[in-house]
């Protein structure tokens, strides 16, 4: 399940080869084109979204150009409820919006490693308009949400002495 | 290109590190500069340093941290 209504249109089959999900067939009016590219990824502007595992929480962005470029995304708002996105007037135009029911959000995951530095972008969402199929990173210079919010909690807080493993007494 | 005036290229990746180059009129402020590099980092970071499905999967299992309420205001 996408995190918001997809495109009603149907276009054209189109083949998308990717590392991780083998070769896809995609409704070309499902490709989501990137008005700007994603900071550091200059070469690639169309991406098509792919659900990841556990309904609905989390999703791939997969790159068209790239095959082996993908994104974990997320909704923030399960993290943090109120997140607020200001948008300037250059940045709605560009994504063709025309209500801010439009706009729906995502933020890139970063999944190092170390389980415990597990986090997201707060600063540089994602704004998605799937009526045009449009989307952009933005960098939200006038708040203060950080580049590495982290999810588990642990590298912010009081450290716990639990780690990955468990045993239930 | 950022906003149409900044441009950043990535100009070498090695193992675990990462060059950028970065043009940019005089106007732009470091601080923004230091924002705009950092983005570039974590979404480098974040193409690079994936779990596996499965991975995923348990992870999200985990609830995901609540909203840090008490977290210290500037």
């Amino acid at each position: 399940m996408l995190p918001c209504p997809g495109p009603t249109a149907k276009g054209e089959d189109m083949k998308v080869e990717t590392t991780r999900f083998g070769t896809l067939d995609v409704d070309e009016s499902k490709v989501v084109r990137f008005t700007q590219p994603i900071l550091g990824f200059s070469d690639c502007h169309k991406y098509i979204i792919v659900e990841g595992p556990g309904d609905g929480k989390i999703w791939w962005l997969q790159s068209c150009d790239r095959p082996e470029l993908a994104f974990i995304v997320m909704d923030p708002l399960q993290v943090m409820p109120n997140y607020e996105v200001r948008l300037d007037a250059g940045e709605v135009e560009d994504l063709e919006l025309e209500t801010a029911e439009d706009a729906y959000l995502l933020t890139i995951v970063v999944v190092p490693e170390d389980k415990s530095k597990i986090r997201t972008n707060l600063k540089a969402p994602i704004i998605y308009n799937p009526k045009r199929n449009l989307a952009k990173q933005v960098v939200l210079h006038e708040s203060d949400y950080p580049v590495q919010y982290f999810l588990t909690g642990v590298a912010e807080e009081a450290p716990v002495g639990t780690s990955g493993a468990r045993s239930d007494a | 290109m950022i906003g149409d005036t900044i441009e950043v290229k990535v100009l070498e990746v090695k193992e675990n590190q990462v060059r950028i180059g970065v043009v940019a009129p005089r106007e732009i402020t470091v601080h923004r500069m230091e924002i705009y590099m950092a983005i570039q980092r974590e979404n480098i970071e974040a193409a690079k340093a994936q779990a596996k499905t499965e991975e995923l999967q348990k992870l999200i299992q985990q609830p995901l941290r609540p909203e840090n309420k008490g977290a210290k205001g500037g």
